[in-house]
């Protein structure tokens, strides 16, 4: 049923138990003989919000947030959790979505971006292993920093080599590694032929110096066009994007600085394509698979309108022609039909984390850039169901802007204690967070 | 069980070659003195007796003192279960730099039947009482069984995850060392975690 208004949820301290969790007795004569070094080997197995709430039963758990080994030992044994983060722009905060379905079904929470704050011109570009990377809004050279809102680190990468107006970011992070592209149109000038190049960064704990560099420029296939507003998708060492007019999936080998294109299916009558990662999670990006998530419209009424999810399969990537894409999974027709009138012919946002996607349908242009209707889709129980209304939507509002067409972007975050990457980037490379200019 | 003695041709001496499974049973001895025979290959999945047995201490079985009859049967139970799929143990986060895999490269030992069968056989294995649970942690550990503390430890977490600050110290009996206003400030600084 689609929600027409919001629904206000009481707030305050507490929240909704899981009733299996809650029913479980645990007994005090039992576990207050559990040795420290166990115990802290159990909070090590606690989802990251879990864990976040239990530092307030001590100042030993509260500490242990700052505990080398315990971030180790979080970072090994803690749940994956699929979340999804709406970035409202200039809102200086995130509706983080959780899609795991208890009984209860996904659920929202209201995280804080305390850095780099909503007045320092910077945006949310993309996000990967637990960190939030932001691109400088002024066009020129691009700042991009690197960011774990849990626990308030901020790094900047160096000055991108290539001024930019408005590129697309992509982000693929590890516990020792960072990959970062930079991809759009750089500012040659405004008579000159479009000329489309992507600046990479890499830094990487194994190589010497270990704090990175930005790779040479090089440049993507003739013709090609990308949407700053979306995003990239990283498996196996190469990130996806998507390029229109026509459509096609421009692939980056960042080992090989080399750019390919590979065929998505049904070209001709796609709509709103958008490319998601699946899978992966804290077993890397060995499993992670690129998706691509689309309306599907033929004018011969014999194809029914839907939307679309496929994966690529095998490499694909390499000199053109098609990659085999499967079709994972389709929108039924009643939820369709719900979601076409949502979205209206505007397209909608979209990315996938874990087994999850969500689509969220883009507001018309008087509204406030904010998601009123989210549908997850469970692609392992081929399971299509709407979030419930957020009630943050109208959160701090009074500070945003209609922000000049700028709409609302969701990545796929995963709230995380512990983001060894950062600590990758130099620490001295300066961070102004006022009055950026190229 | 009765234990038997160590086959004079049967070495233990013998140094056994990376790769090859010895089908050498080693008897396990828990602390109220009844006996156990287990693979080699599943004894070393704990570390502890892996090094007991490297070391020429095994001949004459393995005496575990700190872990009773009861749960020593459910640990050997595990390893059995587990002795088969060689890289479970191994969990280690992977970075994109060093991924250029091929997509369709799953480093399955096990089909995913037999995952699944594995799931929900560790799932049973924890959904016992809470003094076996606490048992099979301790065990785990001095044993340095790392699958079966990762399990363990994992169910109990899934068990308080949920539970409010003050169940938490009730359960493990801790005091809270906080003034209020502290507290207060420790909530408010992960507010988001508390609502929904």
């Amino acid at each position: 049923l689609l929600p027409h208004h919001h629904l206000s949820l009481p707030s305050g301290p507490g929240r909704r138990p899981s009733p299996a969790a809650a029913e479980v007795e645990m007994d005090p004569r039992v576990w207050r003989r559990l040795p420290q070094p166990l115990l802290d080997r159990v909070l090590a197995c606690l989802p990251t919000p879990s864990f976040l709430r239990a530092r307030a039963v001590c100042r030993r758990f509260y500490h242990l947030l700052f505990s080398s080994p315990f971030l180790h030992s979080h970072l090994l044994h803690s749940p994956h959790l699929p979340f999804f983060a709406f970035a409202v722009p200039s809102a200086g905060h995130l509706l983080l979505l959780d899609p795991t379905s208890q009984p209860q079904g996904p659920s929202w929470f209201l995280l804080p971006l305390p850095i780099p704050g909503p007045a320092a011109g910077f945006s949310p570009a993309a996000a990967s292993a637990g960190l939030l990377a932001f691109l400088s809004d002024a066009s020129g050279h691009k700042t991009l920093l690197l960011a774990n809102p849990i626990t308030r680190l901020l790094a900047a990468l160096p000055l991108g080599p290539t001024q930019r107006l408005s590129p697309t970011v992509g982000l693929a992070a590890g516990s020792t590694s960072i990959i970062a592209v930079v991809a759009g149109d750089d500012l040659v000038s405004p008579f000159a032929v479009k000329n489309i190049s992507v600046d990479t960064f890499v830094a990487d704990a194994a190589s010497v110096p270990s704090s990175g560099f930005w790779v040479p420029s090089s440049l993507l296939p003739r013709l090609s066009s990308l949407d700053p507003r979306a995003g990239m998708a990283f498996a196996s060492g190469r990130f996806y994007c998507m390029s229109s007019s026509p459509f096609a999936v421009l692939v980056f080998d960042v080992a090989a600085n080399v750019w390919s294109k590979v065929q998505p299916p049904m070209r001709r009558f796609l709509r709103s394509p958008a490319l998601v990662e699946l899978g992966g999670g804290r077993e890397g990006s060995g499993t992670a698979r690129v998706g691509l998530v689309a309306s599907v419209e033929k004018s011969r009424l014999s194809v029914p309108r839907s939307v679309r999810v496929w994966t690529l399969r095998g490499r694909g990537a390499s000199g053109g022609g098609g990659g085999a894409w499967s079709e994972v999974g389709r929108m039924p027709q009643d939820v369709h039909t719900q979601f076409a009138a949502a979205e209206g012919g505007r397209g909608f946002e979209c990315a996938a984390h874990g087994d999850f996607v969500v689509l969220a349908p883009r507001g018309g242009p008087a509204t406030v850039p904010v998601p009123t209707t989210v549908l997850v889709f469970d692609s392992r129980r081929d399971e299509w169901r709407w979030a419930p209304p957020c009630p943050y939507v109208g959160h701090g509002m009074a500070a945003v802007a209609n922000g000049g067409g700028a709409g609302f972007r969701v990545l796929a975050y995963e709230p995380r204690l512990a983001t060894p990457a950062i600590g990758l980037l130099d620490a001295t490379t300066p961070v102004a967070l006022h009055g950026m200019h190229g | 069980m009765a234990a038997t003695p160590a086959d004079a041709s049967s070495s233990s001496s013998e140094a056994v070659v990376g790769g090859e499974k010895s089908n050498k049973m080693i008897t396990l001895i828990s602390s109220d003195g009844e006996s156990f025979e287990a693979t080699e290959e599943a004894a070393k999945m704990s570390v502890t007796i892996k090094h007991m047995i490297e070391d020429g201490c095994a001949d004459d079985g393995i005496p575990l003192p700190n872990v009773p009859a009861k749960i020593l049967s459910m640990v050997i139970e595990y390893c059995n279960k587990h002795a088969a799929d060689a890289d479970d143990t191994n969990k280690h986060v992977a970075d994109p730099a060093d991924a250029d895999e091929d997509d369709d490269n799953n480093n399955n030992n096990a089909s995913a039947g037999e995952k699944e069968d594995l799931k929900s056989f560790d799932a049973s294995l924890v959904a016992v009482d809470q003094a076996t649970l606490f048992d099979i942690i301790l065990a785990a550990n001095f044993l340095s069984i790392k699958g079966l503390l990762d399990l363990a430890c994992q169910k109990v977490a899934d068990d308080i995850k949920d539970k409010s600050v003050e169940e938490v110290r009730e359960i493990f009996k801790i005091e809270n060392d906080f003034t209020k206003e502290e507290e207060e400030a420790v909530r408010k600084e992960n507010a988001w975690a508390f609502n929904e």
